[in-house]
């Protein structure tokens, strides 16, 4: 701890969990937030807001900014849980053949199978649409979008706003569904904390099978976050806002450049949905391919999905009074208590589903929200560990003297990363998700309802 | 209140006919009959209560005594329908035909067979809060919501029969009764009410459908404990409480078949649109035209 | 005859192509003319980021081919002549095919030393032909000399046992194509010690491992994984010597009477005078362009046909990619072609997509793969990924370089101007590749950072999510 302190007292530090609370304490001072900037127990650095940050602000207030450094740049990365009704008995002999499935469907392209191909007309229409635009090709079911935060499509979203560049960015690469970092996990329930709010979700017992699916807007969002970056330091400098880190660029929340960032913004959560249902459809293919039977008879539908990077506006209690605030959550999850009016019927009286996807190859969660997070942190929990940490970094044993003699003549100036600070141990900047979920569950802003165990990692 | 308290009323006569229906399921899984009993008890007091009847609270409603001189007040100060020898006897607490004459009073206000006094005294109550909410229209007029709706609507003229129908005429009453009996409804005091009733269980049970295949429309699956549930608020008062919980299973109920109404309307939408563009020689494993959920 | 589409090539840009075409145009014919019986499909294609992939190259018998694409029909013939103002072509066996949209894939050969013609011990390099006649030969070889900086010479030099290496480069240091003399010195010690870096077996289900067979398309990445191969010298271990910026000068005969063991003497441009078995050349490609057309088709100064952003050539309806073709049109900053086969991928699939839109008067987006270069490939058993301007192509002496390396284990240099990523080398299992190109393409100011971009202390692979 100690050391890490040292460390992030340095100029330029990045990484870990004190320069997130910097960032966190940075945010708190933007104009127009309302209550606390809310660090969540999994919190880390991150561009301009920490991982694991949540900060709300009055859309009344005409100060009031937003900021794509809150949002992050997998814009609406997030989580989406399927439940079956096969138990790990029936899928551990076919496991490898399953896995194997998934592999062929997922990362699609030429030469391998369930391509969805996609123009820059389909495009279009699916940043206006989201997950509408998965209905009505018929990747998806009907009951999918209920089970989806904003039923799976921000209306405000206008791709006229997003930049030419962002849409060939985020075109599938050559007819393949768009790569990178996703991943969908075959998992098996193994514990039930909440039998009756598990049984809402559908899930009765242990040793259920459910698939999870891990993925963003990628290439698309980072597109759309960094043009935004590039009007916002303008709109700074216009409207005199001044803030304590560059990285915090923003812009008034009605300003045009406010407004269109929240639109393309709009836009590319909508295509993050749209490559989580692509993701759903070519998931209840390869199981039905496997099992002979329909994805229905398989019971394959979706529980939830889960947002991560987002900026919403959201309707919260303030002092006792209704206000409308603009409500960014950065490496968070919404988790909204039993009864709100923007959760589905279905969980009505249980509270909104919250998945935490924990590590690649770790245990992940299902949580519920409370009433307690509503007043607490705007109905705002953890998000799960982001990516793999797991993978034992082999302690690097760094020598560079014959390559640098090497390079000397292209008399090209050379760096040379380092640790300034010898440690014997890189900071834990990922806490375990156990314990994040422990934690939160603890302070009570969200409650444990169910753990999944991993069985099979399909990567993109 | 009274307008509330009505309403809980007519609640609990939706409730009741899904239990005592052989065939229905839904919310009346949930009310467990310990439960039913305390709160009829309370109830009976609060309708009393808002009746106007003195020390409301304080009464021991299985007290036979208590009980008669219930009856005798809301017939003199509220029901007012009683013949006079009849009232007469009923304020008779000692006469030996009193039960004999309170069977032809209450038959004669058009209470059905129920099972205990409590339950009877609980539907006289009711009749006695529509009394007095009908007497006072005008004052909870301006609130209901039919009215409000219904102001900007142009009068269309009628062309069915079953309108001119007069609905406060006996006969209809009677009618209606008899109906609510053979379909095992509890009838309730005011026969539109009853009448709406006997409509559900008609679309929801009667249908050719259903009477062929039962099985697809019962509801099955495991209760939900809706007694544990967090309300989201507390009306500090367990009646109101539970009342509140009522409503809120309503309108999830309600709700529930709203979002199962519109994911038809996509499938059936799907049906027209849905291409999706894929190696077909996996089999169309994506199915389309699915049932909908119902829960 | 009469088709919609004519692909004219059965290496990865032309299959890539026709399997595109087929997939989006499942009503329209298809004409594939492969001069080989056995063509070359894309499989178990792997995103690794947006714009990188790896995949495996299966070959497969036009039958097997055709069966899978039924509005694909292979014809194997030449192509000779084409008429672009008709809209037709004319082959070696006299058919006449008429087109909507010609697409020309046909790649390129082998450019070998000038002495080639007169030495029979010379051999190219280039497609799975010349391999098969390669190792015939190499099994009565004692030592060998490679001419070459590229990545089959390289991996050759590294899969070669039981034989005596030269290896001649032009350049400075080895395995110059792809990486800096760096990143050339973390490779060294595998070359001393070959095979002590094999690859790890794949995580992922591989199709059933086909052996090499002959065709005449050009090699696909993994063209050596199942490669032995084995000189004559099976007494001594086998030995590289790499003899640095240096040319061929001339080779001559070498009679018995000379008392010498080997057939001929290489004579480099430094005087150095090596005996051997035989000479691999394996320095590069010229694009294959053996047919002629009604009207001029318009040539880049290094022979490739030009096309523009949509890969259409100056004539009507007649696309190129692959090898054969050269880019044309406003190249993106943090782009520049290359032939390889990853690209030879993306410009046929590309090609297909733009010739279903013309026909279909859609609107074709250009493909974001044009804006970065990247290319993900195994060198020397090590997994290596490079992206942008990784060598800092373009970008003169205004570059800065920051280093990162473990050795055996890791080199990752990224190639920074005015603090903003340009350019990036991984080499080893680093897991920086989707935070590199998001750096490049966003092209984010890194000056806050310094060097801890690369700090190995510090997890910044979700810093930019």
């Amino acid at each position: 701890m100690l050391d890490e302190l040292r460390n992030a007292c340095r100029p330029g530090m990045v990484g870990g969990f004190l320069p997130g609370v910097k960032q966190i304490a940075n945010v708190a001072a933007l104009p127009g937030i309302v209550g606390k900037s809310v660090g969540l127990p999994d919190v880390h650095s991150g561009y301009g807001f920490a991982i694991g940050n949540m900060a709300a602000f009055d859309i009344d207030n005409p100060e009031s900014i937003v900021s794509p450094g809150g949002v992050g740049f997998d814009i609406n990365c997030g989580v989406r849980l399927l439940r079956t009704n096969l138990f790990e008995q029936d899928v551990l002999p076919v496991k490898e053949q399953l896995a194997q499935g998934l592999f062929d469907h997922i990362p699609v392209g030429v030469g391998s199978k369930g391509i969805i191909p996609m123009n820059a007309k389909d495009l279009e229409e699916a940043l206006e649409m989201g997950m509408d635009w998965s209905l009505r090709e018929g990747y998806i079911w009907a009951e999918d979008k209920e089970h989806c935060e904003e039923y799976g499509r921000m209306l405000n979203a206008d791709p006229s706003k997003v930049s030419m560049r962002a849409k060939k960015r985020g075109l599938p690469q050559l007819g393949t569904l768009g790569a990178g970092n996703h991943y969908a996990e075959i998992q098996v329930v193994d514990e039930i904390y909440d039998k009756w709010a598990a049984c809402k979700m559908g899930i009765e017992e242990k040793g259920q099978i459910c698939v999870m699916i891990h993925s963003g807007s990628r290439g698309f969002g980072h597109q759309v976050a960094t043009d935004a970056l590039v009007q916002m330091e303008k709109a700074m400098k216009r409207d005199n806002i001044e803030t304590n880190d560059r990285q915090l660029a923003c812009a008034r929340i009605n300003s045009p450049e406010g407004q269109d960032y929240l639109k393309s913004m709009a836009a590319a959560a909508n295509f993050a949905w749209v490559n989580r249902s692509s993701m759903t459809f070519l998931s209840r293919q390869a199981f039905a391919k496997q099992f002979l039977v329909t994805p229905d008879d398989l019971d394959m539908h979706v529980i939830y999905d889960v947002s991560h990077n987002i900026a919403k506006v959201e309707e919260h209690i303030v002092d006792g009074k209704p206000k409308k605030l603009l409500v960014h959550r950065k490496g968070s999850t919404r988790a909204f208590p039993p009864h709100h009016p923007l959760i589905p019927v279905d969980y009505q009286l249980t509270g909104q589903p919250v998945l935490i996807g924990g590590t690649m190859g770790t245990c992940s969660y299902v949580l519920t929200g409370t009433e307690h997070g509503m007043l607490e942190t705007f109905g705002s929990t953890c998000h799960g560990a982001g990516r793999a940490l797991s993978r034992a970094k082999s302690r690097r044993n760094l020598d560079y003297q014959d390559v640098l003699r090497k390079l000397e003549y292209l008399g090209i100036s050379i760096r040379v990363a380092s640790p300034k600070l010898v440690m014997e141990e890189a900071p834990e900047s990922y806490k375990n998700v156990t314990d994040v979920v422990n934690t939160c569950h603890a302070a009570g802003i969200s409650k444990k309802c169910i753990k999944l165990r991993p069985i099979a990692v399909i990567k993109g | 209140m009274c307008l509330f308290y009505g309403f809980v009323n007519n609640i609990c006569s939706v409730v009741s006919v899904n239990r005592d229906n052989p065939v229905s399921g839904g919310i009346n899984l949930f009310l467990k009959k310990k439960y039913q009993l305390i709160f009829k008890r309370n109830m009976a007091k609060r309708l009393l209560n808002a009746l106007g009847y003195p020390q409301a609270d304080s009464l021991n409603l299985n007290d036979e005594v208590t009980f008669k001189k219930i009856i005798v007040w809301l017939e003199i100060n509220r029901v007012r329908s009683a013949p006079p020898n009849v009232l007469n006897t009923l304020k008779n607490f000692s006469a030996r035909d009193w039960d004999n004459t309170y069977i032809r009073y209450k038959d004669g206000l058009g209470c059905p067979v129920l099972g205990t006094k409590l339950e009877e005294l609980q539907w006289i109550l009711g009749y006695a809060v529509q009394i007095e909410t009908a007497a006072n229209r005008n004052v909870y007029l301006k609130y209901a919501v039919e009215n409000i709706q219904t102001s900007n609507v142009p009068s269309v003229v009628a062309e069915n029969p079953l309108d001119k129908l007069d609905f406060r005429s006996k006969e209809f009453a009677e009618g209606i009764k008899e109906l609510a009996k053979v379909l095992n409804i509890v009838p309730h005091s005011d026969p539109l009410v009853t009448l709406k009733a006997v409509r559900k269980v008609v679309t929801k049970r009667m249908a050719p459908d259903c009477v062929e295949n039962p099985q697809k429309y019962i509801l099955t699956g495991t209760p939900f404990p809706f007694q544990d549930a967090d309300l989201g608020f507390d009306l500090n008062d367990s009646v109101l409480n539970q009342a509140a919980k009522i409503l809120r299973m309503l309108y999830i109920h309600d709700l529930r078949e709203l979002q199962t109404k519109a994911n038809e309307l996509i499938v059936a939408v799907q049906g027209i649109t849905a291409y999706p563009k894929t190696d077909t020689k996996l089999g169309k494993s994506w199915i389309l035209i699915r049932y909908a959920r119902s829960d | 005859m009469e088709f919609a589409f004519v692909i004219v090539g059965g290496g990865i840009a032309g299959v890539t192509c026709a399997e595109t075409l087929a997939f989006l145009e499942p009503e329209k014919s298809i004409v594939l003319l492969s001069e080989s019986s056995l063509i070359k499909t894309v499989t178990n294609l792997h995103a690794i980021t947006k714009t990188l992939t790896d995949f495996d190259i299966r070959e497969m018998e036009t039958e097997e081919f055709s069966a899978k694409h039924t509005n694909i029909t292979i014809v194997h013939d030449v192509l000779m002549e084409i008429n672009d103002e008709e809209g037709y072509i004319k082959t070696k066996e006299n058919r006449v095919i008429k087109y909507q949209c010609l697409c020309l894939c046909m790649g390129a050969e082998p450019k070998l030393i000038p002495q080639a013609n007169e030495f029979p011990q010379i051999l190219g390099i280039r497609d799975t032909d010349s391999v098969e006649n390669f190792l015939k030969k190499i099994k009565d070889c004692k030592q060998l000399l490679i001419v070459g900086n590229g990545g089959i010479a390289s991996e050759l030099v590294y899969k070669i046992r039981n034989a005596a290496v030269h290896w001649v480069i032009k350049d400075r240091h080895i395995a110059a194509t792809f990486i800096d003399p760096g990143a050339a010195e973390f490779f060294q010690p595998t070359l001393e010690n070959p095979g002590i870096n094999d690859p790890p077996i794949s995580k992922r289900m591989r199709y059933r491992e086909e052996d090499i067979k002959k065709a005449g398309a050009a090699l696909g990445p993994d063209w050596y994984k199942n490669l032995v191969i084995n000189g004559a010298n099976t007494e001594v271990p086998s030995e590289v010597k790499i003899h640095y910026m240096t040319e061929v000068s001339s080779l001559h005969t070498l009679q018995n009477t000379e008392n010498s063991e080997f057939p001929i003497e290489v004579i480099l441009t430094n005087g150095e005078r090596i005996q051997c078995d035989l000479v691999i050349s394996a320095t590069g490609v010229n694009p294959r362009k053996n047919f002629v057309t009604k009207n001029k088709i318009e040539l880049s100064e290094d022979g490739g046909i030009i096309v523009n952003e949509h890969m259409q050539t100056n004539l009507r309806n007649i696309y190129a990619a692959g090898d054969i073709c050269s880019a044309n049109w406003p190249i993106a900053k943090h782009w520049f072609q290359m032939k390889l086969w990853t690209q030879a991928r993306q410009m046929g699939c590309y090609a297909a997509k733009c010739m279903a839109g013309y026909l279909n008067n859609e609107e074709v987006l250009q493909d974001f793969c044009f804006e970065i270069f990247a290319h993900s490939t195994k060198l020397f058993g090590y997994k290596v990924i490079l992206l942008g301007l990784f060598n800092g192509q373009k970008l003169g002496t205004n570059y800065e370089i920051l280093l990162r390396m473990t050795k055996g284990h890791e080199y990752v240099k990224f190639v920074l101007e005015n603090n903003r990523l340009q350019g990036a080398v991984l080499i080893g299992d680093t897991d920086l590749e989707e935070m590199a190109e998001n750096l490049i393409l966003n092209q984010i100011d890194l000056s806050p950072y310094g060097d801890d971009i690369l700090n190995p202390d510090i997890d910044i692979e979700d810093y930019f999510d």
